[in-house]
């Protein structure tokens, strides 16, 4: 599989973070962290577990706070202004590991409520979106039932949907497949590789080497809360420099 | 093997009420022993019961003080008030149901219910009008469900039911030139009715808030709901009725505060601090998933408090939520502490009545079916709820 041909030298930076440090208590769990994403990057953020790279993308629409440096997301400060933080918001979809639809509605008002809470759009012009939205992601004959009523792989497409229903800038994965069963990973990632192609701007927590092979632009490898390595995929893969990532590597693909 | 495209039925069985019971009563030795056990006890208990009700029991006090066990001292000549309001709300409560199951037929054992209804009305003529009004009743609801299927929407009546409760309120007080009535006078089951719609409609959003601002991140409003519900949950209900009785009237001053209203509000905060605790377990059931998927779609603190974590922690207490109710209707029976006259208090004024006397046990039965006829409606009204609001099916 090739890298797509993709030119970002040009492209403005949308998500720029410095010296960023976070602790819980005592636990150091970021430790300076300095990354940039381009507008239309597809960046997959990988390490072992407990390595921080979950707790960065959180930090990233301030479900974390960090305490130290400094993010910036499309040129907003992630502060404790609150305004800042609805604004960023506004702009970053997620992706959770566990979905987290909200069970007590049905599957398109799980994606018409922030657009009509938060942007204020009328609800006919909101279900027309949310349904185009189940056609992009493949189960547009959901759209009635509960969340609790489809397969994992279903509830992730349909929880990507409710991400894309404010029209997001960037959208972020938290380990989009990890909760799934083997045969609906592709599904999801199918969706995942869609969106990377139509341009959208990527962070990416997962170990899907297939997908990060095929998409991403670039690896961010972290462990122990530092970034320890940034390459291309097919660098990261086939010559990673440092010892902790040849190491990470050996135990992912070994077995 | 060949493919087969259509799988082999299972099993016939057919289901007679011989094979139930070997298979329920009498599985083993001592399943059958404690069948034959329970049957005797069960044919004990009603075998007395049924002598003592057809032979020995005076049922002449109840349709003789049918109208004081459902209004107390009300004055007669006001009692239309309380006619209006309820042939108001039977007809509410019909076009509610119709609206709410539009397309549906009503079930057979409703017109039956109806009809013994009506029937024992004519028949018993307890009040001098009852064998009118209550029929009138019975076909307003009847009528109410047709119309209600098809011409009302169901949020409608949400609003109506606030109306007709303020208006009924207004019912059973304002004077309108012919003489008012006072609170003091409500009694039997009006009084219960009354104190326990107030208690439950009252101490519903009171205790959510307490709820709410326990686990608020702000710590004066989080101690002071804690403590709140603390001190109330550490009081006996009776010693609220005391407080609210000797208490409110020091604080407010010396006023001259309806003693019912006071009842109200005792009910009120007691009911109140255990449905925060209830509630509050509720909100911790919702995964913090929730919350973060909520903000992340741009919701504020409210919006996701409001509409993602309350229905859900809502629903999850909600059984929780209905005993609590059920305990309150029963629970008013205690205002006869502070002097009023509610359902089960009332019987005493009756058996005081020299024609009465010995009349206790008639009284207490008819008096326990009546709480029975209001708690298993509540609670299987909840049941019906949580049917529809299960989203797994």
């Amino acid at each position: 599989m090739t890298t797509p041909v993709k030119d970002l030298s040009n492209a403005p930076v949308v998500i720029a973070a410095s010296q960023v440090n976070k602790y819980y208590g005592q636990f150091h769990a970021l430790k300076d962290v300095n990354l940039e994403v381009k507008r239309g990057e597809v960046v997959v953020v990988i390490g072992p577990s407990g390595s921080g790279k979950s707790t960065f993308i959180r930090c990233i629409n301030r479900l974390e706070e960090h305490q130290q440096g400094k993010i910036m997301v499309q040129g907003i400060e992630l502060s404790n202004d609150v305004r800042n933080i609805d604004a960023i918001r506004r702009d970053v979809g997620m992706v959770f590991q566990s979905f987290n639809l909200f069970p007590h509605l049905s599957v398109l008002q799980n994606i018409t409520l922030a657009p009509m809470r938060v942007k204020k759009i009328e609800k006919s012009e909101a279900e027309k979106i949310g349904r185009q939205l189940l056609e992009r992601v493949g189960i547009p004959e959901q759209a009635d039932k509960f969340p609790g009523q489809l397969s994992g792989g279903q509830q992730q497409r349909v929880a990507i949907a409710r991400a894309l229903a404010m029209q997001p800038k960037i959208m972020l994965f938290d380990e989009p497949t990890s909760a799934l069963d083997p045969e609906m990973i592709k599904e999801v990632l199918d969706v995942m590789k869609e969106l990377a192609r139509s341009g959208m701007t990527m962070m990416c927590v997962t170990h899907e080497m297939g997908f990060a092979r095929e998409v991403a632009d670039r690896i961010v490898f972290f462990d122990k809360g530092q970034v320890v390595e940034e390459a291309t995929p097919d660098e990261f893969y086939h010559h990673p420099k440092t010892d902790r990532a040849k190491l990470f590597l050996s135990q992912i693909l070994g077995h | 093997m060949e493919a087969t495209n259509n799988p082999p039925p299972p099993p016939a069985r057919v289901p007679t009420w011989q094979l139930w019971a070997k298979e329920n009563l009498f599985s083993n030795t001592t399943n059958s022993i404690l069948t034959v056990l329970t049957g005797a006890l069960v044919i004990w208990v009603i075998s007395s019961l049924a002598i003592w009700a057809f032979t020995q029991a005076r049922w002449g006090v109840i349709p003789a003080n049918f109208r004081i066990l459902m209004t107390g001292s009300f004055p007669t000549e006001q009692l239309w008030r309380t006619w209006l309001v309820l042939i108001i709300v039977c007809l509410s409560s019909g076009l509610h149901w119709g609206s709410l199951s539009r397309g549906e037929k009503l079930p057979v054992w409703t017109y039956v219910v109806g009809a013994i209804i009506a029937l024992f009305a004519l028949v018993t003529q307890m009040g001098h009008l009852s064998g009118i009004l209550v029929p009138v009743a019975v076909i307003a609801v009847f009528a109410g469900y047709f119309i209600g299927q098809i011409a009302i929407p169901s949020r409608i009546m949400n609003i109506a039911w606030v109306v007709i409760f303020f208006g009924a309120v207004l019912l059973f007080t304002v004077d309108f030139g012919t003489g008012g009535v006072q609170t003091k006078e409500w009694g039997g089951l009006l009084l219960t009715l009354m104190l326990s719609i107030v208690g439950i409609v009252a101490s519903f959003p009171l205790g959510v808030a307490l709820a709410i601002g326990r686990t608020s991140n702000y710590p004066i409003i989080s101690a002071i709901c804690t403590v709140f519900i603390e001190v109330v949950r550490g009081t006996p209900l009776v010693v609220v009725f005391f407080i609210a009785q000797l208490f409110v009237p020091l604080l407010l001053g010396g006023a001259n505060i309806d003693p019912v209203l006071r009842a109200m509000v005792g009910i009120t905060i007691f009911s109140a601090a255990y449905l925060a605790e209830n509630v509050r377990g509720g909100l911790q059931s919702v995964p913090a998933g929730q919350v973060e998927a909520a903000r992340a779609v741009g919701l504020t603190g409210t919006q996701t408090l409001l509409l993602i974590v309350l229905p859900q922690a809502l629903k999850a207490v909600l059984p929780a939520l209905v005993g609590q109710f059920i305990g309150l209707f029963k629970d008013t029976s205690l205002v006869y502490i502070i002097g009023l006259k509610e359902l089960a208090g009332i019987s005493d004024s009756i058996r005081s009545n020299p024609d009465f006397i010995g009349t206790a046990q008639e009284l207490y039965f008819t008096i326990s079916v009546i709480y029975f006829i209001f708690s298993y409606a509540m609670s299987s009204g909840a049941r019906n709820l949580e049917k529809k609001l299960n989203t797994n099916r």
